[in-house]
């Protein structure tokens, strides 16, 4: 350090600039006043005005140095520039969420149905279908693949993330299927992580609601060299038991824990190197109904079900020397499991290259291809115990092929734009598909943005449609007793969609931001539970007869519907945002069906849902959030509608630390959100919570 | 289910514990998030106090300090503007010149160059930091280049990196405070490693 050839200047440590401003000081007189009284007086309005400004000022350089930049504006495109009804979740809409898991932060996105069977369980849908194995709607996290080839479906008790480290969810309402492939036919969800040079120091969090919830986080993180930087996480949840109707404690606690890294390179060429890797175990309890060779021959058990996995990524990008953008992408991801209805153990090895060619004249081009291969185990159960369930075969590997194009034209020079682009799959199961789209884009007035699509998704069959043999619930104790035996169909081909959006946005305007999309789903092929009839009896005695239900595509359906979002920031401390859904799905037997449950997925998802939020800023560093919504009935499956409500304060206590207290679902002690339409897991009670987070950065 | 009860709680307890430990060896840092022009701006805005001008720099003794910038729509400078408003150093008001005109240089305290600017200035910089004006820029390699300050960000932090060499041909003088936490750059001339 060359600080002794330069003068000390210690005194000038003791030039604080607010001793000076007598102005300064009388806007902290106010702050203080307003803070005193604890509501929202219009004099802390007007006079905490860019509070988090002054907040930033009252720092020692110390802590200006060491402050972490906030992500909350980095998206690499703007919404506003893609012709889909996309939503993106921030890492400051994240904070605001008062959620605590990633299925309750997908709460605020209008149009995505959200709901919790029982602690774990969970229904998470885009414009439908919405079952616990909802098996239209894609999810990744950092690019790797988290719906289940196996099921069909998100299994959400498996995946979880430090939520801090979020950086956005990328939520695509409609197909995303010209880019994601397969089974992105209602939407895509991308939970993208910040890079590992986007974190600094030592950060842990602590959400608490006594012993009935607790979910805690540590992430540490540095550099690793001049142009590189790590980050490492533990996290630890454990969840208490519900209520089932009534009150009585119900039996599906649970905890897990996971740990992982992340590292980040960035080179020369704007060149990208990631390598990331997670592991989870986790161990959750639920009820459910298992058939028994004994009278009264089905009996509830509390089911103990073990999950855990590990999976390892490395993404590499650069900027060719033509100006060109390439990106390899390989993972490996195992995913186990150890339940009644199921014991499984699969292992995914995906590459995919992508290659975003120069810009040519008015075209953008970009291209990539994939390969992915699915290894699977799924041991028989134990007959003798009545746990009936047999894959044919119990092992399984799959291949899978991809490639896209999709061209972004120019047509008026910031006007309009076409987008042509498709994607050729090939898969083991139902074959080559093709799933093409067209989009325009014309942004008639600057910051007002019209936008339409064609599109053709496909969802293609699952392990379970074509292989699976399991005794999904007992419907009727007998005698005779009556088991409903679920046979896979190895005729059971991919499910088709054709989608008509139509949207428009408003984003003109620094306060106000607007977005509207319509849309009209047409659906072919659609799976149907055929009943083939009664299945021989096992050699029991007494004898089960099972009815014999297979997949088939005999189903059609329509659905049209709206989603609607405002945002609006009246002031710096004050956010209100407002979401809408509205949704109609009819579906169709064709005749020579005799599915058993034709119109059941009418009515598994809401017709409407509302959200109204509020984010304000009381003080520099206190904020009061309130969360609104209505969820509309769900005559499937007997639910009533519901409007609940969620508030919590934040408290910047030190520049170090942030206390927030939470309460959630406020307006009833407990409330019914779905049931498990597709197995037997007994459904529990939504119950109001209180809970205490702490976040603090060491 | 007590026995399953009763370990959760302890993997609850282990897990404050951890947490509580762990922040017995702090160090400050902040929770909330900045966006990096604020934290830009804040930074310009400090080192009004914790950067000496000789008393020459000032007109007189209620003359303004002066920040000059080119790009009014830049959002640092936007949010600068929020942030001086109302303030003064000493005796002297901190004010805002931006567009400003290059005959005014020599009333600038502190001159604030953007990446758009660095072109027009690049050739006069070690001459205009020869002075009593403080040049700052928030693009990398800016100390090279003859600047007295850059504020870049490294990884997720923005840290200043201060050339000292550029410093004491200049007639300002740094707090050791700032100095302290700053990034220490030596352009090679002096003969000493950076």
């Amino acid at each position: 350090m060359s600080e002794n050839r330069l003068p000390q200047l210690e005194g000038l440590r003791q030039v604080k600039l607010k001793d000076d401003s007598p102005q300064q000081t009388s806007i902290n007189k106010l702050i203080g006043q307003s803070a005193l009284l604890g509501c929202l007086t219009l004099s802390s309005l007007t006079m905490a005005a860019d509070s988090s400004l002054q907040q930033l000022k009252s720092f020692s350089l110390a802590e200006l140095a060491n402050l972490e930049v906030s992500i909350a504006s980095k998206t690499p495109r703007k919404t506003s520039e893609i012709a889909a009804a996309i939503t993106v979740l921030t890492a400051d809409d994240i904070r605001n969420s008062l959620a605590t898991t990633i299925p309750d932060i997908l709460r605020l996105v209008p149009g995505l149905q959200v709901a919790r069977i029982d602690a774990h369980n969970w229904v998470v849908s885009s414009r439908g279908f919405g079952d616990r194995m909802t098996n239209k709607l894609l999810v990744m996290i950092d690019g790797r693949n988290i719906y289940s080839p196996l099921y069909g479906g998100v299994l959400w008790d498996q995946h979880d993330v430090v939520l801090d480290d979020i950086e956005r969810i990328e939520v695509i309402r409609g197909p995303g299927a010209s880019v994601w492939g397969a089974n992105a036919t209602n939407g895509v969800i991308n939970i993208i992580t910040r890079s590992a040079m986007d974190t600094a120091g030592t950060t842990a969090m602590t959400a608490t609601a006594g012993s009935e919830m607790s979910y805690t986080s540590l992430r540490t993180s540095g550099e690793l060299s001049a142009n590189g930087a790590y980050r490492a996480y533990a996290k630890y949840r454990n969840h208490d038991d519900a209520v089932y109707h009534g009150g009585s404690k119900a039996a599906d606690g649970w905890d897990d824990w996971r740990t992982g890294f992340r590292m980040d390179w960035q080179g020369d060429n704007d060149s990208h190197i990631t390598l990331q890797g997670d592991m989870h175990r986790g161990d959750f309890s639920e009820r459910i109904s298992v058939l028994d060779f004994a009278p009264p021959f089905s009996h509830l058990i509390n089911d103990d079900v073990d999950v855990w996995g590990h999976n390892i990524l490395a993404r590499w990008a650069t900027t060719l020397n033509g100006g060109g953008r390439s990106e390899l992408q390989v993972y490996y991801d195992k995913q186990q499991r150890e339940q009644w209805i199921i014991e499984e153990s699969i292992a995914t090895y995906d590459i995919n290259y992508n290659y975003q060619f120069p810009r040519l004249g008015a075209h953008s081009i970009i291209t990539g291809g994939g390969y992915r291969y699915i290894d699977d185990d799924t041991p028989d159960g134990d007959l003798s115990m009545g746990q009936v369930r047999f894959f044919k075969p119990e092992r399984r590997d799959d291949e899978l092929f991809s490639f896209f194009i999709q061209d972004e034209i120019e047509l008026l020079d910031n006007t309009l734009w076409l987008t042509l682009g498709a994607k050729f799959e090939d898969n083991d199961y139902s074959g080559f598909e093709a799933q093409p789209n067209i989009r325009l884009r014309w942004v008639f007035r600057e910051g007002h943005t019209l936008w339409g699509a064609v599109s053709r998704a496909v969802r293609t069959p699952s392990r379970v449609d074509h292989d699976g043999f399991v005794v999904v619930k007992i419907l009727d104790a007998g005698p005779p007793p009556v088991a409903l035996v679920y046979q896979g169909n190895d005729n059971f081909d991919s499910e088709e969609l054709t989608a008509w959006e139509l949207g428009y946005r408003f984003h003109g305007s620094d306060t106000l931001s607007f977005d509207l999309s319509l849309f009209f789903n047409d659906y072919d092929d659609l799976r149907s539970g055929e009943k083939l009839g009664i299945a021989p009896p096992p050699p029991v005695s007494p004898p089960v007869f099972g009815l014999l239900v297979t997949p088939t595509n005999r189903l059609y359906a329509e659905s049209h519907g709206l989603e609607l979002s405002v945002d609006w920031r009246p002031s710096t401390q004050w956010q209100i945002n407002f979401g809408y859904a509205y949704l109609d799905i009819q579906t169709h037997a064709k005749s020579s069906t005799n599915d058993i449950l034709p119109s059941s997925t009418e009515g598994l998802s809401p017709e409407n849902q509302f959200t109204l939020s509020t984010y304000y800023k009381i003080k520099s560093n206190v904020q009061f959030n309130l969360i609104g919504r209505y969820v509309d009935e769900l005559p499937t499956n007997d639910t009533d509608a519901y409007f609940e409500l969620d508030a919590g304060v934040e408290w910047q206590l030190k520049p170090r630390l942030a206390l927030s207290f939470v309460g959630r679902n406020l307006l009833d002690a407990e409330h019914r959100e779905t049931s498990d339409t597709f197995l037997s897991t007994e459904e529990t009670l939504v119950q109001r919570e209180f809970y205490l987070k702490m976040d603090w950065q060491l | 289910m007590r026995a399953i009860a009763s370990k959760k709680l302890s993997a609850t307890a282990r897990g404050l514990c951890l947490i509580i430990g762990l922040s017995l060896v702090t160090l400050p840092s902040f929770a909330a998030s900045f966006s990096d022009h604020q934290i830009k701006s804040v930074f310009l805005f400090n080192f009004a106090s914790f950067v000496r001008w000789p008393e020459a720099a000032f007109a007189a003794e209620t003359s303004p300090f002066v920040f000059c910038a080119s790009n009014a729509h830049s959002p640092t400078i936007k949010t600068l503007r929020k942030v001086i408003e109302g303030e003064s150093v000493g005796s002297h008001k901190l004010v805002l010149k931006v567009p400003f005109e290059p005959a005014d240089l020599t009333s600038c305290h502190i001159l604030f160059l953007e990446e758009s600017d660095l072109p027009r200035y690049q050739d006069i910089l070690p001459r205009l930091s020869t002075g009593s004006l403080l040049t700052v820029s928030d693009t990398a390699n800016f100390v090279d280049s003859g600047g007295l300050i850059e504020l870049v960000q490294h990884k997720a932090q923005i840290q200043p990196t201060i050339n000292t060499s550029q410093l004491e041909q200049s007639k300002l003088s740094i707090s050791s405070t700032l100095l302290r936490l700053a990034n220490i750059y030596r352009t090679p001339e002096t003969g000493e490693t950076p």
